[in-house]
């Protein structure tokens, strides 16, 4: 005879009995195990997600502007033109907006190799899945595709086209093909999972199309060594892929370096300044504007107004050449009325004028005279006369006199006019106001003594090729595959999350192996009291009964562990279907992983043995006495202990409780929950005292429900622990039920919601030159009278828009670069949204803050706390911003869940290439956003304008959360109806225990109904208590929600629930009663 | 022949207030055999359980070869009650779930060892089962589950054997049996035996008598 001997053979005796507790450690073990299968496959699909979009992509040479395709080769990358664009299904005549057209060559071939990327365009167009079940589109059919023409200058300057016509350019084009998911048709270079649309193009028609021949934006690089690819890049970038050009100055005898884009970027100006200077040059920023008249003695139009650096002109004063003096009739000291026009977002032009004084007249020669200073305007610089002029804003050729044409026909564009530089900031400054706009035109380079006239443009180019950087140019490298599997990696923690939501469930189901457990142990009373007798030692029998157990526990964590792998293939259905809110969309496949099953397998084997273990604590302690005889434990003296405790607890907890309540400050939902939790152990507390009295109360007058609870006081540990269990799961349906989220239709016209009062949002691929806002903007637009009577009422907020991934719920993947809006003064005057913010300051805090401190910044609450880390008041880097941001304000449950709000001054800093709004707020009268919503799109919907109403915009955000609440609520079901059971158990076992005794009753004179009735009785105690404390619990715990709501939006799902536990439980015990009942006891009656 | 001598000096024991042994004291020598008889309520099993270490007294002292029990550790107490005490009970409290040799075994595995087959085969011979070795305690009657414990009680050849109301369960017949059993193998180990009990006859049968009334003994 040995322990092991022992522990086989009374596994053996009592395995029946130990079954039913190794099933509940089992459905604990697979909630673990399966959490983290969840969690695994989560993360690989994430991952295999972003490594299909990418290809073999490591790298990806990116420009805010263009680059020539030369560079492509140079770098043995792939080239790509990437542009946004709005797609028309003509067929169908659905319209996708925010589309990618991607212009291919077969370059990208090798970065998807086998799929033929090349080959798929050929005669047409490619498109993925997503982009054609949107528009409805299969191969064959023609899409209208509509994106923005390229343009040297800035969209919002007086020099861009702004009319649809001239802006905007289209394609026809067939489909060729529809990509398959997975395939290179959802190419991306991060790896945000909200659904994009993607289209495939020739990259040289596309460049084409879109006035910009033999150029790219993207490289794709397969090669490694990041630090290969960006000195690689500085090789190989020329000062064409900068987007910089030089050209010679024959008058002022040196360079003139230029950008593409009109206005040179603050780095690449201070770099070259720079780099110039190092090497001897001579280097001078300029800046060239239009002026609309200049108003002297008399008047001259259309004269073009330069400033430079180096020249001493007072402030308030113009220096003017000779030609401009004679032709306005001025002097030296003689005022001058200077009068620019400016475009405004309502398609109409507003005029500035200053004044200023005459400082000195400059003789027509040199830089006086230069018309190299002034930098190539198409349309204009190019004409032979004002007249021929093809300028994008108004020319009133009736102002045009003689002396302008001739002084166009001599010196065409050289400035008559020289400003200061502070007068030039403040003309291009109108663009951004508050902001540090860009406003160099050029910068003049003057060659150091020794380079010839010949070579001075091969020498300043080596100079700037080596020595610009090419990113202060907007070319920079990003280690993509790194990020996007940093991206996918760091996504929402399912394996966190679905134990979260799974924990009741394990706790129910630990709780029932412990209670199973429990009654086997105590059944076996005697046994362990004849060892004791016997002379086994406490510790002998402890460790006899842990083996036990840890046998029991085992054989539940191996069966736990398969089963969690199927919990999971079933939870990862459930995400693609009813719950499919919580996984945004993205296609999640089973990842099977031995480790995760074997982790969860041996969780689940520790708490089957700290269950176990829990379990004989008070059984060791009894005395072989005691346990020979199985009397209750503890005494009268320790029934005095308890009562003290408890005396203590019943005062206590519902003071604690209603402290929190009353508690100003921090988190009110917070503390109404911890005075729930307080007011379900204080329930508890109150039922365990009350069973006490029940112990102890004597009657005159016996009944069965005396007999049914006095049998429930006597079970008092038994009672309680299903009461717990019970309370507990029905606190947590209740409270889930009131978290749940719901927009009420009534609340998107507050202004104090979330909507902040808008009842629209509509968000554009294409700047809008031109938007929509003003009465006049729409006219100019297009729109019809009819149209524009909808709009009677309504107000329009445009902010900017960056590209960038939802920062929000929908985005499975952690945004590395996340979406930012540009929030200007029509907001922060209006307000609305509710923001919490630092000392009450509300909007004004974001009127920006000067350099170099941290962006003011706001962002929805939901999206700070769980995606980005941060609180208020927190920072937080964004890689499009040298300076951190520094969330001063919280909105709660807002249409901003996928963005940042920074001032508009700052956006315009990190975004420069955004220079029109993208991103509309649109306040209606109520029930009149259908018609307003309708006008948008008939008239813009072509062109990439997406409406969407703002009800539908919070709903999609709050699907996400009432999907993880509908996978709480399912898995706390589980976690109630594994109380019922548990309940049923204790009926069941219960009555075997006491089979003397009822057949005692049945010797006496009772009926088995009557008998039936008894043990029925004496579950629904337990159950309808625990029911009703854990719901009264819960309405405290949840009323700052029910105040916030006005209700409880899912209450007949909660009442349901609720219904349904208390159906069960009772239909549990019933059966239980009734077959226990029904057992013949009579033969208990004699010896065994 | 082993010699022991149990001392039982004043002991005294209540519950709540009632007291239950109110100074018994009385000794037994080695090989001797005392019943202790008395109405019910008298405090007789009281007094065997705490000469067996199953319960404590509240003052008086119990004494085996001179070793006081009270002063003994719980792990001492347990040590005590398998090396120096065999308990027989009323109810016969066999694991269910060993046969009729593994619950004599058991005595000795609470003793440390877990060996003595022999040993445990030849006790259930002197108790006349030794064809029923392998059978479950469900499969025995009455009186062979009561003729396997007294068989267990004397594994360990304890020098201590104590009997309460041993034959209390069973009929005339097997009760007289059994305790013929008893007093033989107890004779036989050189035990000394305290043996509770309310049948007057049975109790005349051993050496020496003590009434037990009102927690108070006589004779």
């Amino acid at each position: 005879m040995t322990m092991l001997h022992l522990t086989i053979r009374s596994l053996r005796y009592h395995a029946r009995t130990l079954v039913p507790a190794a099933a509940a450690l089992a459905v604990a073990t697979a909630v673990i195990a399966g959490a983290l299968v969840i969690g695994r496959s989560a993360r690989e699909s994430l991952r295999d997600m972003a490594l299909a979009r990418l290809g073999t992509t490591r790298f990806a040479v990116v420009s805010q502007g263009l680059f020539s395709d030369g560079l492509g080769p140079r770098m043995a990358g792939a080239t790509l033109l990437v542009e946004r664009c709005a797609v028309l299904g003509e067929r169908t005549n659905e319209v996708a907006p925010a589309v990618n057209v991607i212009g291919i060559d077969s370059s990208v071939d090798s970065i998807f190799p086998g799929q033929q990327p090349a080959e798929r365009i050929a005669g047409g167009v490619a498109i993925n899945a997503t982009l054609a079940k949107a528009i409805g589109a299969s191969v064959g059919d023609d899409l209208i595709v509509t994106l923005s023409r390229q343009q040297s200058a800035p969209l919002d300057s007086l020099f861009a086209q702004r009319s649809r016509g001239e802006a905007l350019v289209t394609m026809r084009l067939p489909v060729s093909a529809v990509m398959s998911p997975g395939s290179f048709g959802d190419f991306a270079l991060d790896a945000a999972t909200t659904p994009r649309y993607n289209l495939f193009v020739d990259r040289r028609a596309l460049a084409d199309a879109s006035h910009c021949a033999g150029c790219a934006n993207v490289l794709l690089i397969d090669s490694v060594g990041g630090a290969s690819v960006v000195e690689r890049l500085r090789r190989s970038a020329t000062l064409a892929d900068r987007g910089l050009r030089l050209r010679q100055d024959f008058s002022a005898g040196g360079l003139i370096l230029e950008s593409d884009r009109l206005l040179m970027r603050e780095g690449e100006v201070n770099r070259t300044l720079r780099v110039a200077r190092d090497a001897g040059w001579i280097a001078k920023r300029l800046s060239v504007f239009l002026a609309d008249s200049v108003v002297g003695r008399r008047v001259a139009s259309y004269a073009v107004i330069g400033a430079r650096d180096g020249l001493q002109i007072p402030s308030g004063c113009v220096q003017v050449n000779r030609w401009a003096a004679d032709d306005l009739g001025v002097s030296v000291g003689s005022p001058v009325r200077i009068r620019c026009l400016w475009p405004a977002a309502d398609g109409s032009y507003r005029s500035v004028e200053h004044v200023r004084r005459v400082e000195s007249v400059l003789p027509m020669s040199g830089l006086a005279a230069d018309a190299n200073l002034t930098p190539r305007f198409e349309g204009i610089t190019d004409a032979s006369r004002i007249s021929d002029w093809q300028a994008p804003f108004p020319v009133d050729l009736g102002r045009v006199t003689p002396r302008d044409e001739a002084y166009w026909s001599l010196y065409r564009a050289a400035p008559r006019l020289t400003a200061t530089i502070d007068d030039a900031r403040a003309y291009w400054s109108q663009a951004n106001p508050g902001g540090d706009p860009d406003w160099v035109t050029g910068i003049l380079l003057m060659p150091p003594p020794g380079v010839s006239r010949e070579r001075q443009m091969m020498v300043a180019d080596a100079l700037l090729a080596a020595g610009l950087d090419p990113s202060a140019s907007g070319l920079v490298v990003r280690p993509v595959r790194v990020l996007a599997l940093r991206s996918a990696l760091a996504s929402n923690d399912f394996a966190s999350l679905f134990l979260g939501l799974g924990f009741f469930v394990i706790v129910s189901a630990a709780a029932a192996f412990g209670l199973v457990m429990r009654l086997s142990i105590e059944r076996r009373a005697t046994e362990v009291g004849l060892l004791k007798a016997c002379g086994f030692d406490e510790g002998r029998i402890a460790r006899l009964m842990l083996a036990e157990a840890a046998v029991v526990s085992a054989c539940g964590a191996v069966a736990g562990s398969l089963l969690g792998a199927a919990y999971a293939w079933g939870i990862l259905g459930m995400l693609a279907g009813p719950w499919s809110g919580a996984d945004a969309g993205a296609a999640l496949s089973l990842h099977l992983e031995f480790a995760d099953l074997a982790a969860g397998g041996a969780a689940g084997w520790g708490i089957g043995i700290i269950a176990g273990a829990w379990t004989l604590r008070g059984l060791l302690g009894r005395t072989p006495l005691t346990l020979l005889r199985d009397l209750p434990v503890g005494g009268w003296h320790g029934a005095r202990r308890g009562t003290i405790w408890r005396t203590l607890l019943l005062v206590a907890l519902p003071l604690a409780a209603l402290a929190a309540c009353l508690h100003r400050g921090g988190d009110r939902e917070g503390a109404f929950l911890t005075a729930g939790c307080l007011l379900l152990a204080w329930f508890l507390a109150v039922a365990a005292v009350w069973l006490a009295r029940v112990r102890a109360a004597r009657t005159d007058r016996l009944s069965m429900r005396f007999v049914a609870l006095r049998n429930c006081a006597m079970r008092e540990r038994h009672s309680l622990l299903v009461m717990g269990l019970i309370a507990s799961a029905t606190f947590l349906l209740v409270a889930i039920g009131a978290n749940s989220r719901h927009t009420d239709a009534r609340d998107v016209y507050r202004r104090a919601s979330g909507s902040g009062g808008f009842s629209l949002v509509a968000t554009s691929s294409l700047p809008m030159p031109i938007d929509f806002a003003t009465a006049k903007g729409r006219a100019r637009l297009g729109f019809s009278p009819d149209d524009e009577a909808a709009f009677a009422g309504t107000t329009v907020v445009p902010l900017f828009m960056s590209d960038g991934e939802d920062a929000g719920c929908r985005n499975l993947a952690h945004p590395v670069a996340p979406r930012i809006l540009g929030v200007g003064k029509t907001l922060i005057d209006r307000g609305g949204f509710s923001p919490e913010t630092e000392y009450r300051s509300g909007w004004p805090l974001l009127r920006g803050e000067p350099l170099p401190g941290p962006i003011p910044a706001f962002a929805d609450a939901d999206t700070a706390e769980w995606i980005l880390g941060v609180e208020l008041g927190g920072f937080y880097r964004h890689p499009a911003s040298r300076r951190p941001l520094r969330i001063a304000g919280l909105l709660h449950h807002s249409l901003f869940s996928g963005e940042l709000l920074v001032p508009q001054t700052s956006f315009r800093s990190m975004f420069p290439s955004e220079r029109a709004p993208r991103y509309f707020l649109i306040q209606t009268p109520p029930g009149r956003e259908e018609a307003v919503a309708s006008a948008l799109r008939r008239n813009l919907g072509e062109t990439g304008l997406d409406v969407r109403r703002s009800r539908d915009l919070l709903d999609s955000v709050d699907r996400v959360q009432n999907s993880y609440l509908a996978a709480f609520r399912a898995l706390g079901s589980l976690g109630l109806l594994l109380g019922v059971a548990a309940l049923g158990a204790v009926i069941v076992r219960g009555a075997r225990e006491r089979r003397r005794e009822l057949a005692a009753m049945q010797a006496i004179g009772f009926g088995r109904p009557d008998i039936a009735r008894l043990l029925v009785c004496e579950a629904i105690v337990p159950l309808l208590a625990g029911l009703i404390a854990g719901a009264l619990s819960a309405l405290v715990a949840v009323a700052p929600n029910l105040s916030a709501s006005g209700g409880m939006p899912d209450l007949p799902a909660t009442l349901a629930l609720v219904g349904l536990a208390l159906v069960c439980g009772v239909a549990v015990s019933m059966v239980a009663g009734i077959t226990s009942a029904g057992g013949c006891f009579a033969s208990d009656l004699r010896a065994e | 022949m082993s010699h022991c001598r149990l001392v039982v000096e004043g002991i005294v024991k209540a519950y709540e207030n009632l007291e239950v042994l109110k100074g018994v004291t009385f000794s037994v020598a080695a090989a001797e055999s005392v019943a202790i008889a008395g109405p019910s309520g008298s405090g007789k099993s009281t007094l065997l359980n705490i000469i067996g270490a199953l319960d404590r007294a509240d003052s008086g002292s119990v004494t085996v070869e001179g070793v006081d029990i009270a002063s003994l550790s719980a792990r001492g107490r347990a040590s005590y009650r398998a090396s120096e005490v065999g308990f027989v009970f009323q109810d016969h409290h066999l694991l269910p779930q060993l046969t009729a040799v593994e619950n004599i075994l058991i005595a000795s595995l609470a003793a440390g060892k877990g060996d003595g087959q022999d040993r445990a085969m030849e006790l259930l011979g002197r108790v006349g089962l030794k064809d029923r070795a392998g059978a479950f305690p469900a499969q025995l009657s009455g009186g062979e589950r009561q003729r396997v414990a007294v068989a267990r009680a004397l594994m360990n050849q304890p020098r201590l054997l104590l009997c309460d109301e041993p034959t209390g369960s069973l009929d005339a017949s097997n009760g007289d049996s059994v305790l013929t059993l008893i007093l033989d193998l107890a004779k036989t180990t050189g035990a000394a035996m305290v043996l509770v009990t309310h049948n007057a006859a049975h109790a005349s049968r051993c050496d020496r008598l003590l009434a037990m009334r009102d927690g108070v003994l006589a004779g």
